[in-house]
């Protein structure tokens, strides 16, 4: 007895004496005439298609940068591991990437339980990170000194999506379907947040566990609920194997809303015939449509490293390249994480009907919301939802 | 209804029909109804195999994967279930309050060992440090860097791979080193009283460990820690510290007491779950489901000799937040393997001998150890370490990569769904029926395979169908016997029933078919039967027809050749067998037959022809029957003894007509020889009546003396005549050559001939056409035995009757004139007083010659001297020659009238006879015949001469007229080419030479050729 009450003495001492353990370096020199450039995202597994695709958006431009002299004459580097969308591997990746590889800045991290499982080891590493793929509000609130958001949040996409829902088809049923992660969490909480501003609960409400890839127990409870809408916050296997399941169950008059993250492109290949209708709203413009500078470029630098098949998901990850080498520049030759942090919070990117915009005040670069529609096998950008195309 | 059919008896042709039946009948019922049976049997036995396979393949395949389904939902219920178990407990644990003691006070213990040890009296110097590495590392070289080694893992050296600070060296050389537990037990032992006593150690180094915080809080927290493990079968259980440091493991293996970030622990799943749970979990208050608890998949652990293991972790929060360390969850592939292979129970699951289940992960490698590791290629297997680190058996947990469509499928981006069913071939190469799914473990992205051979998933199938295979086998014997049975029962009737209609054919009309049963084969006998009754019945009325028909009836085909089956009578007619002859071959003389037929060339040309027409269908039957040649067809019947009667025979012809067409003739025969002989008796007995009141008639005109006179002449010159045949020694006289004896009756027979012409001739005077048409029929026959080449005795038979026949007509004659002179007498009438000359006759005889002859002729008599009444015994030889030389003169010397008229002569012949008396010597009597006709032809007579042998054609001209004229008398030397009623025989002016000859008169003979011809004669008068 005497002994345990030490013990319970010993862990409030020991607690209040030892502060948290510190296992990463701190530091980030630049060695050589290069910048490392390090990222962790899916490759391969369920959602290894996003990874490909942000990474190829990367190369593309780091491609481009390189042939055109680097930046400040240092060479960009990009070293790159597959985390296969587990956050105990993103860690690992992270701490590899931080401590052995000694990379300067984290780029293009996908994924909310991944990129949230490395908030701490930036903070702790002291290191950008630049454009993590996710809209969860734990990397904008509250702000990351340390990480620039460069899409518009879950709260942002959900908002779009339940306003045009309600306005444009009076859409009241509205049901979600998500991710039983972080990923999920954040997607519930911005579109309980968008119908709560309407007076309106969700009807009902389906999991799927991260990396699945089935979603019939989810369908089960959605379909239950009757919804006229499903807002679904999850990859696109399972969004596919729920849309498609709906269907295959009698919800044919229901309107499917996806978020940018499910992965345009593979949504529509995996839905094929019964894709046509389906919702997605995206963070980035049209990559087929090349009026904009940015999808213009974009366009001509994956024609470079001969990759002709433009994606959402590969727009963004050469956006998130651009923001950075433009962070990099504008940091100039002296180098630093503080040099870096001080470039980007400056920075401001503007493609015209699109753009970038940091300030010491917001990482939160842009909050624009594209709305798309998918017909005859494509995401083509909408403006608002047409009732005649939801025959109700 | 075939006549021939109705006449076929006992004949070849309809057994060759019946041949060639059973020639083309081929396969008899039997066979039939068992080639049928059999075939039948087979295509529904194969059928029904096939089909049963199919269906039963379906249907097992159906019910195997629907078992698979529910196997495959319970299982990846009982592993999800497992895992949820694990997170819910780590996450639980790592909540306990005691557990953040435990993990504070064995950290805090561990950071202060080398103090307590210190002050509790032992000083940790390098020398005993160097001592405990020393004993470490022989254990480490040869447990774990061997085994991993032998794994092919890089170690390096112990000091590179173990890496152990001085702490983490003291505590395993405590707990695990020197413990006396054995290998895998070596959490026993651990409690300060039994460190105390442990002799393995050091006694003041035991002494002052025990005293350590670290050994008393591990006595006080392995208990718990033990209650906690054993009563979740938990493979071990680990407190890592917020420095990394491993403060506890329930199993005490090589990682106890180690830090996550030095040596082999840096590349570790341990160092990553650690990591992982530090910064990725969620912190306490904030947990989401997914994101709480930190989980690696199955690795390669050294620290438990490289075998696979598998990591949860739970951060452990002290009340603000702030991390004390992590509790780990260490779990051994046979934590899910056990539940994978159902403890070995796999046929109770439905997975028989060769089913299994398994788990793989992303790089398909598997997680759970397969039923089949022994048959499992060497590259799908890895070694596996006991737990005190000896080589154990090849595992496939970890081993190679699979390489089969269900794993492929599960992880497949080409499909949407990564869950099934698929027929594979497995990674031991049987194809295999499995189910396939990914679990949707939180963490884990493994996949579930379920799967059996197909072999064995199909084996109630193919039993079944070697079930209905040999079962169908034995029906279908069963089958075939009964069919051999039912078809001899039931072919039986049909082989009588065809050996009946054999027999009926080959003739056995009375054959019957037995009547065994009541079906239609039955019925059919029983028709059959009376189908023979009824051809038998019509058979027998042909038969009867044809054998009480007085007609010869006979049926010949297209070729004139006889078929069989003709009436009865016909035979008798033609006395033989008839059938098979060629019909035209009835007409011509049959060497072998009794019975010539008389007929010449011509009439069976004709027959051809007409039966030929008769065949033409164009033709009109009774247009032609008409024209038959043979109504009439005489036959020569040779009886024995040599007696030869003539038969008639009158034939007919009708058409058999089937479809229009002429397929045969039917021939009726008819013997008409009793109505021929009837007709002809009647018209002879007719002739003869006439000729009778012919000769009353005939006889009327004459004077009775006159008639008397004729008949007494006739009757003596036929009386002699008779004699001389019956003197006549007919056969061969002794030393008489045959032409001898010819030329005897040869002169016999011109005799007779000239008596018969001189009766004629006297006959025709007194025109007594009934005499003198006898006379000349007589004549007639001796004309016919003349022209025959040799003479012989039975020739002159004809000849006898015939004269014998006019003596009885003369006597009968004589009968008649004497009664007719009886009534004269009574009468009182002479009819003998007529103005009529003896002359008078040869007027009216040359009219009517001349008019037989198409002649016209005057006689201009001049009779002078009272010669018109010739005296006695002068009357008759004159009366005879005169007739013949006027006879002579009309025939041969008047020409036609329109001979005469392109002569420039008066058409009427003239024709003078004379007869007075010689003035000079009234003792002579002149008589002479002369026609002013185209006189004598001595060119003819010439020529005639040489053509009849008389002379040569060089000698004949040097004779002189006398000569030629002598010709005229010689017996049968005529210029005439055929002799006719009158005259052209030659016999007749031979006659008048004989006379004058014998009344001892002269005979000359004058003529100017196509002027006149005159004959005279000089006869004495006595």
């Amino acid at each position: 007895m005497g002994l345990r009450l030490i013990g319970v003495l010993a862990v409030l001492t020991l607690s209040g004496e030892r502060a948290d353990a510190q296992f990463l370096s701190h530091d980030h020199p630049l060695s050589g005439g290069e910048i490392k450039i390090g990222m962790s995202n899916a490759q391969t597994g369920r959602i290894g298609l996003l990874g490909i695709e942000v990474r190829r958006g990367c190369e593309a431009y780091f491609t481009r940068v390189n042939k055109e002299g680097g930046v400040a004459g240092r060479r960009l580097v990009l070293v790159d591991y597959d985390d296969h969308y587990e956050p105990v591997e993103t860690v690992s990746n992270a701490e590899c990437l931080i401590d052995r590889d000694k990379v300067f800045a984290l780029l293009d991290f996908l994924g909310t339980p991944t990129c949230r499982a490395i908030i701490p080891m930036v903070n702790e590493a002291n290191i950008v990170l630049v454009g993590p793929i996710s809209g969860a509000a734990i990397f904008r609130q509250p702000m990351q000194r340390l990480i620039f958001n460069t899409r518009a949040s879950y709260g942002e996409e959900a908002e779009t999506l339940v306003s045009h829902l309600l306005a444009d088809l009076g859409c009241k049923r509205i049901a979600l379907f998500r991710q039983d992660d972080s990923f999920g969490d954040a997607g519930r909480v911005a579109v309980v947040e968008a119908l709560r501003r309407r007076g309106l609960v969700l009807v009902g409400e389906g999991e799927y566990v991260r990396n699945s890839v089935k979603a019939s127990e989810a369908l089960y409870h959605i379909a239950k609920a009757k919804p006229d809408a499903v807002i679904l916050f999850g990859s696109y296997k399972p969004c596919a194997d729920l849309i498609r399941g709906a269907k295959q169950i009698g919800l044919k008059n229901t309107v499917f809303c996806n978020v940018s993250i499910v992965g345009t492109e593979p949504l529509i290949k995996y839905l094929a015939e019964d894709g046509e209708g389906v919702i997605i709203s995206q963070v980035v413009p049209s990559p087929y449509d090349d009026s904009s500078p940015l999808v213009h470029e974009y366009q001509a630098d994956m024609r470079f490293i001969g990759i002709t098949d433009y994606t959402y998901m590969g727009l963004e990850g050469y956006l998130n390249s651009r923001v950075l080498v433009d962070g990099l520049r504008r940091a100039g030759q002296g180098l630093t994480e503080d040099s870096l942090v001080n470039a980007l919070e400056h920075l401001t990117v503007d493609f015209k009907s699109f753009g970038i915009h940091f300030s010491p005040e917001t990482r939160q670069g842009t909050h624009q919301v594209f709305l798309t529609k998918i017909e005859h096998g494509r995401a083509k950008p909408i403006e608002k939802l047409n009732p005649a195309d939801f025959a109700r | 209804m075939s006549a021939r059919g109705e006449m076929g008896t006992h004949t070849e042709a309809p057994k060759r029909e019946s041949d060639e039946l059973l020639g083309s009948r081929g396969l008899t019922i039997r066979s039939k109804l068992l080639l049928f049976t059999t075939g039948i049997g087979f295509l529904i036995l194969a059928a029904l195999a096939i089909t049963a396979f199919f269906l039963s393949a379906i249907a097992l395949r159906k019910a195997r994967l629907d078992g698979f389904q529910s196997l495959r939902t319970s299982l990846s219920q009982a592993i999800n279930t497992l895992f949820a178990e694990q997170r819910r407990d780590v996450t639980a644990q790592a909540e306990l309050q005691t557990v953040r003691y435990a993990v504070t006070e064995l950290s805090s213990g561990y950071e202060h060992l080398i103090e307590d040890l210190d002050a509790a009296g032992f000083k940790v110097d390098p020398a005993f440090l160097s001592e405990v590495r020393q004993s470490l590392r022989d254990a480490y070289e040869r447990g774990p860097m061997s085994d991993l080694r032998s794994l092919g893992e890089t170690v390096g050296s112990f000091d590179e791979f173990s890496d152990l600070s001085p702490v983490a060296a003291i505590l395993q050389y405590v707990y695990i080193l020197k413990n006396p537990a054995s290998p895998g037990l070596k959490f026993q032992k651990n409690s300060v009283l039994d460190i105390s006593k442990n002799a393995n150690l050091p006694v003041d180094f035991r002494n002052a460990f025990s005293k350590t915080m670290f050994a008393r809080a591990m006595d006080r927290y392995h208990g718990l820690f033990e209650t906690v493990v054993r009563r979740n079968s938990y493979f071990d259980l680990m407190l890592i510290d917020d420095l990394g440091n491993v403060v506890y493991t329930f199993e005490k293996s090589w990682d106890f007491g180690t830090n996550v970030f030095t040596g082999w622990r840096s590349h570790s799943a341990l160092k990553k779950v650690f990591m992982g749970a530090w910064y990725g979990s969620s912190p306490s208050g904030d947990r989401t489901s997914g994101d709480d608890v930190v989980i690696t998949d199955l690795e390669r652990y050294p620290g438990a000799y490289g075998s696979p293991m598998l990591f949860l972790s739970c951060p452990i929060n002290n009340r603000l937040g702030g991390r004390l360390g992590v509790v780990v969850h260490k779990i051994a592939s046979s934590t899910f393997t056990d539940l994978v292979t159902f403890q070995g129970r796999w046929a109770a699951v439905g997975l028989g001998e060769t089913g299994e289940a398994y788990i793989v992960g992303p790089d398909l490698k598997m997680r759970t150890e397969s039923r089949f590791v022994k048959e499992m290629p060497a590259k799908m297997k890895s070694l596996s370490f006991e737990p005190d680190g000896s080589p154990g058996p090849l595992t496939t947990v970890l081993g190679g990569p699979l390489h089969n469509k269900a794993v492929e499928n599960i992880y497949s981006d080409q499909v949407l769904s990564n869950e099934g069913e698929v027929t594979f071939f497995d990674d031991i190469g049987r194809e295999s029926l499995g189910v396939y799914e990914q679990l949707g473990t939180a963490g884990l992205d493994w996949g579930l395979v379920i799967t059996i051979s197909t072999d064995e998933a199909f084996a109630p199938a193919v039993h079944l169908t070697r079930l209905i295979a040999f079962g169908g086998f034995v029906i279908l014997i069963v089958a075939i016997l009964a069919a051999l049975a039912f078809g001899h029962l039931l072919s039986r009737p049909i082989v009588q029933l065809v050996n009946t209609a054999e027999r009926i054919g080959s003739g056995d009309l009375a054959a019957r078919a037995p009547i065994s049963s009541k079906d239609e084969i039955g019925f059919l006998a029983e028709r059959f039967n009376y189908m023979i009754d009824q051809v038998e019945e019509r058979n027998r009325h042909v038969h009867k027809i044809l054998e009480t028909v007085n007609e010869g009836l006979f049926l010949m085909g297209p070729d004139f050749i006889i078929q069989p089956g003709y009436s009865k009578i016909t035979q008798e007619i033609f006395q033989r067998k008839i059938d098979g002859i060629f019909f035209l071959d009835l007409l011509r003389p049959a060497p072998d037959s009794g019975l010539q037929p008389v007929i010449n060339e011509e009439t069976l040309v004709a027959t051809q022809h007409y039966l030929e027409l008769l065949l033409n269908p164009r033709i009109k039957e009774k247009l032609i029957q008409q024209t038959n040649p043979l109504g009439e067809i005489e036959y020569k019947e040779l009886r024995p003894k040599g007696a030869q009667y003539s038969k008639f025979l009158e034939f007919k012809f009708n058409r058999v007509v089937e479809g229009g067409r002429t397929t045969q003739i039917m021939v009726t025969v008819l013997d008409s020889t009793s109505r021929i002989a009837l007709t002809r008796k009647i018209t002879e007995n007719e002739t003869k009546a006439k000729s009778q009141i012919e000769m009353l008639f005939g006889i009327m005109h004459l004077d009775p003396p006159i008639l008397a006179e004729f008949l007494n002449h006739a009757k003596s010159e036929v009386t002699v005549m008779l004699d001389l045949l019956e003197a006549e020694q007919f056969g061969s006289h002794a030393g008489e050559s045959s032409a001898e004896r010819s030329d005897r009756y040869l002169r016999l027979l011109q005799k007779i001939s000239r008596s018969i012409h001189l009766i004629k001739g006297n006959a025709a005077m007194l025109r007594l056409s009934y005499f003198e048409d006898l006379a000349n029929r007589l004549e007639e026959k001796i004309a016919t035995v003349r022209g025959g080449s040799a003479l012989s005795g039975e020739q002159f038979l004809p000849i006898t009757t015939g004269l014998a026949s006019l003596l009885d007509q003369i006597g009968m004659t004589h009968d008649l004139i004497g009664r007719l002179l009886s009534m004269q007498t009574v009468f009182g009438k002479d009819a003998g007083e007529g103005a009529q000359t003896d002359f008078a006759p040869l007027v009216e005889l040359a009219g009517e010659i001349a008019q037989r002859n198409g002649k016209q002729v005057r006689v201009d008599l001049q009779i002078k001297d009272g010669l018109a009444r010739l005296p006695n015994p002068l009357r008759e030889p004159i009366q005879m020659m005169m007739t013949q030389l006027v006879r002579n003169a009309v025939l041969h010397g008047i020409e036609s009238p329109s001979e005469r008229l392109a002569e420039r002569k008066h058409p009427v012949g003239e024709i003078q006879i004379y007869a007075y008396r010689l003035t000079e010597n009234e003792r002579k009597i002149i008589l002479a015949v002369r026609d002013d006709g185209r006189g004598i032809n001595y060119q003819l007579l010439r020529r005639r001469a040489v053509q009849l042998g008389y002379a040569s054609v060089n000698s004949i001209e040097a004779w002189t007229q006398q000569q030629l004229n002598n010709l005229l008398f010689e017996t049968g030397f005529t210029t005439m080419d055929r002799p006719t009623m009158d005259g052209g025989r030659g016999v007749g002016l031979d006659a008048v030479r004989d006379l004058t000859a014998k009344m001892g008169g002269v005979l000359n003979v004058s003529s100017k050729q196509g002027q006149f011809c005159e004959f005279r004669l000089e006869i004495p008068v006595a």
